[in-house]
Order: C-alpha cells, then sequence, then structure tokens
C-alpha cells in the first residue's frame, strides 16, 4: 500500500503499482486512439510551443553561439585556401550571371509571346531555429516567428542552397517545419534534365526517396530535382537536390542541397497563392 | 564499491527535495529539443530522461503523485518531441513500472549492479519503443539505433545517478542535522 507523510499508512483502493499501471493503460489508449495527423494534436503541439519556445530559445543560445564560435575557430585554418576556392568560383558566377541575364530577356520576350501571365514574386522571410525535434520517427524543426510576421501552413522553407521542408502549423510566435526527410513529407518535384515529375518521399534517413516515376521515365544520375509547383503551394523551381540511382535498379534516392542537421537560420518562402479555379456550375456540366 | 543506501525523504525532513528528479526530468525534455549537432552520436535517440525516472521509482519513498508526475512529463515530451500522442507517456510508464518492480531488490545493492539493471530496463523499454513503431504505419524505427541507443544512454548513468543520490542524501543530512540542534 502507498505510504503517505511520514509512514502513516491508510486503507486504499488502489497501490501506487496499480495507479501506475492506469497510467501505462491511458498511454496506449492515447498511442493506438490518436491519429497523428489529428487537427486537435496540431493546435495542442503549436499551443505547447508557443508557451516553450522563450524558454527553448534562450536555453539554446549558448549552444549555438558554442556552435557558431567552435566554425569560426575551425574555418580560420583554411582561410586561405577558401579565399583561393572563392575567387575561383566568383569568376564562374561572373558567367552564369551573363548566361542568366541572356535568359532572363528571352524568357520575358517567350512570355510576352505566349501572352502567359506574371508569375507570383516571392518574400523570403528570415527565420531562427529554436528546436531541432529530428529523432529515429520525426524530422521536425520548431521556427521562431509565426503568424507575427505572416507565416502559415503550407509554406516553403529553403535552406542555404536549396528547399528543406514545408510549414506544417503557425502559432502566434513560432512554426513548425517539416523536414523533406521526414516519413510524412511529399514534395512534387521535377529532373530538370530529363523532365521526369516525381514526388520525392521523406524515409526518416538522409536520403529521401522518389517516387511516382512515370513508367517509362530515363532518369540521369546526378539530375538536379526543383519543385514541380503542383498543388499551387510550394512555388515552382526551388532547388531540392541530385539524383543518385541505384546501380541494382532499386527506387532512386535523392542527395538533398542542403544538409538538414543543425539547421540554425532558414528563410520561409512566402508567394502568393493560387487561387483555385472558380466553381462550374454541375448543370452546365451535364449540357457540354 | 559500497552499497548506495537512500534515505527515505517522504517524510517532512526532505523539504521539496523528491521534486529535484522530476524537476531533472523536465529539464531533459526541454533539452531534447535544442539544435545542438550531436554528429558524433549520429541517429542515436538518447533517452537521459529514463535515469530521473528510474531514481523516482526505485526510491524508498513511494509516492502517490510519482506515476502521474512521470505520464504527464511523458506527455509533455510527446508534445514537445511531435511524437505520436501517448507514445512517450507509455515508455516512461512502463519504464518506472519495470523500476518499481526492482525497488526492494536495489535497496542495499551496489552502484554495478543498479547501473546493470539500469540498463536491462532501458534494453527493455527501448525494445517496447520498437514494438510500437512496427505497429504504426507513421513510425520508422531500426531495431539497431534503438538497441545502441539503450547502451549509450545507459553509459551516461552514472553521472546522473551519482549526483541526484549525493544530492539527496548531502540535503537530507544537513536538514536532520540542523534539526537536532
Amino acid at each position: 500500500m502507498a505510504k503517505i507523510g511520514g509512514g502513516v499508512s491508510e486503507t486504499r483502493f488502489v497501490s501506487t503499482t496499480g495507479i501506475a499501471l492506469l497510467c501505462v493503460l491511458v498511454g496506449v489508449l492515447l498511442l493506438f486512439s490518436l491519429p497523428r495527423d489529428d487537427p486537435r494534436v496540431t493546435q495542442i503541439r503549436q499551443a505547447a510551443f508557443d508557451v516553450f519556445m522563450p524558454i527553448m530559445d534562450t536555453l539554446g543560445r549558448p549552444f549555438v553561439a558554442l556552435r557558431e564560435t567552435t566554425l569560426e575557430v575551425s574555418e580560420l585554418g583554411g582561410l586561405r585556401d577558401e579565399n583561393h576556392r572563392l575567387l575561383a568560383e566568383n569568376q564562374a558566377l561572373r558567367l552564369k550571371i551573363n548566361e542568366m541575364t541572356q535568359s532572363q530577356f528571352l524568357m520575358q520576350q517567350y512570355r510576352a509571346l505566349l501572352d502567359l501571365p506574371p508569375e507570383p514574386g516571392l518574400e523570403l522571410l528570415p527565420v531562427r531555429v529554436v528546436a531541432d525535434l529530428s529523432s529515429p520517427f520525426v524530422k521536425t524543426l520548431v521556427a521562431k516567428g509565426g503568424e507575427n510576421i505572416g507565416i502559415e501552413a503550407g509554406l516553403a522553407v529553403i535552406g542555404t542552397n536549396g528547399l528543406i521542408g514545408r510549414v506544417i502549423s503557425s502559432g502566434q510566435q513560432s512554426s513548425r517545419i517539416l523536414l523533406l526527410t521526414d516519413f510524412n513529407s511529399n514534395i512534387p518535384v521535377v529532373a530538370l534534365a530529363s523532365d521526369v515529375h516525381a514526388i520525392l518521399a521523406g524515409r526518416n534517413n538522409a536520403s529521401p526517396e522518389l517516387q511516382f516515376i512515370p513508367r517509362k521515365a530515363e532518369l540521369k544520375d546526378g539530375d538536379l530535382l526543383v519543385t514541380s509547383g503542383r498543388g499551387g503551394r510550394i512555388p515552382i523551381g526551388l532547388p531540392v537536390g541530385l539524383l543518385r540511382l541505384d546501380a541494382d535498379g532499386g527506387v532512386p534516392k535523392v542527395e538533398l542541397l542542403d544538409d538538414v542537421k543543425g539547421l540554425i537560420h532558414v528563410r520561409v518562402v512566402k508567394s502568393a497563392q493560387i487561387e483555385a479555379p472558380p466553381d462550374i456550375d454541375p448543370s452546365a456540366r451535364k449540357g457540354r | 564499491m559500497t552499497p548506495l543506501r537512500r534515505p527515505d525523504v517522504s517524510a517532512a525532513d526532505g523539504g521539496s527535495l523528491w521534486l529535484v528528479p522530476y524537476a531533472v526530468l523536465a529539464g531533459f525534455i526541454l533539452l531534447d529539443g535544442l539544435p545542438i549537432d550531436y554528429q558524433w552520436l549520429g541517429r542515436i535517440e538518447l533517452g537521459l530522461y529514463f535515469v530521473p525516472i528510474f531514481f523516482i521509482a526505485i526510491s524508498p519513498s513511494e509516492r502517490d503523485f510519482a506515476p502521474f508526475g512521470i505520464i504527464l512529463l511523458g506527455l509533455v515530451n510527446d508534445v514537445l518531441s511531435e511524437a505520436p500522442i501517448g507514445y512517450w507517456t507509455f515508455l516512461f510508464g512502463l519504464f518506472y513500472l519495470l523500476a518499481m518492480g526492482q525497488r526492494s531488490l536495489l535497496q542495499e545493492a551496489r552502484l554495478g549492479a543498479i547501473w546493470a539493471n539500469f540498463l536491462v530496463l532501458c534494453v527493455a523499454t527501448y525494445l517496447a519503443g520498437y514494438f510500437i513503431g512496427l505497429l504504426r504505419a507513421d513510425m520508422a524505427i531500426g531495431l539497431g539505433v534503438y538497441f545502441s541507443s539503450a547502451f549509450v544512454t545507459s553509459l551516461f548513468f552514472p553521472l546522473l545517478y551519482i549526483p541526484l543520490a549525493w544530492l539527496e542524501t548531502g540535503a537530507l543530512s544537513a536538514s536532520l542535522l540542523r534539526r537536532d540542534e
């Protein structure tokens, strides 16, 4: 029997072991009755992150500062080599800029000829990562900033080099980002060189897989994958990763352009939402 | 090694000392989400929370609050770690129950025996976590990763358990001394 206070015992209905057993039972019931994407669970999580975000932000600052200092110190050693590399890269980029200016001009001409509407402009919102919830079963980040700076669910999130995930919920001061590597992440992409549309699916490891590939598609190893814009929420053309084909004919893997581990700063891509086509009158559809 | 006999802090002498392991547990839950780059840990799922739970479970002072507190913190961990609701709640509860069963056995045990016991319970709990992963479509857990996680977690055991035990014994002795004076 449970003991209360300084050795005083009482007649009890349930012992501490019984209470513990009941609690475990509650855990099992919750586990198998609540789906992970239940809107109530999402709301509770978001509300909890709004409450805990300032604490996590404060607790995380020394660790982030330490990591940034360590990185700076380690970079000092290779400063000379880095400078040479950057000079060469700069030269190559100048050439690329010339090519891009020419392409941009041509694109404008083609768009005018085809009378295409202009693509919606993109606004980048820089946010700081306050929590990295990566574990063997989930790959999620929590960022400082939510509805207060215009972040809403569904927006794309990019790192230094390309897409890293999308916002799954946004609270008043914080937002949750589902990484491309998460088991529940599915993003429509297109392989640039082979023009093949597919779905990039996270597998809870470093390399997401390419799924729903057309049967006769001819993929090329090293092909750059960009977002296809299908679904309307994630803008078209955001670089994602490089295609890595399996020599044994297995599912093609994708090497992401950004390392999603240890991210400190990310950018949320705010784009104008594409309006859904107007509802067609069912009677008019029948008449056609 | 001498046996780690722990005092009963259920009496008023202990003050709010019994809350310390709960605070440590809450601290680990919050620390777990920080964006710290554990490159050296790879994909290991470090479960440092199990040390304070073990400490609470084998405490000679049984408290009705303990299972509620642990389950509540498990729920908080479910919410903050993005795990399916009930996952950590169940694992925390299971680990507490398993450890509770060892209480009488470990009262006079040496640190090595307590440590070995913790390792066995850790492996059993991680195994339960792996089986839950098999039953759910939205979880993908590697058995190897989970076994390694249990072993790595147990390596940290003395670093956390000894200070907790020392704090409990030391603070209680000081309190008793003050009362005698």
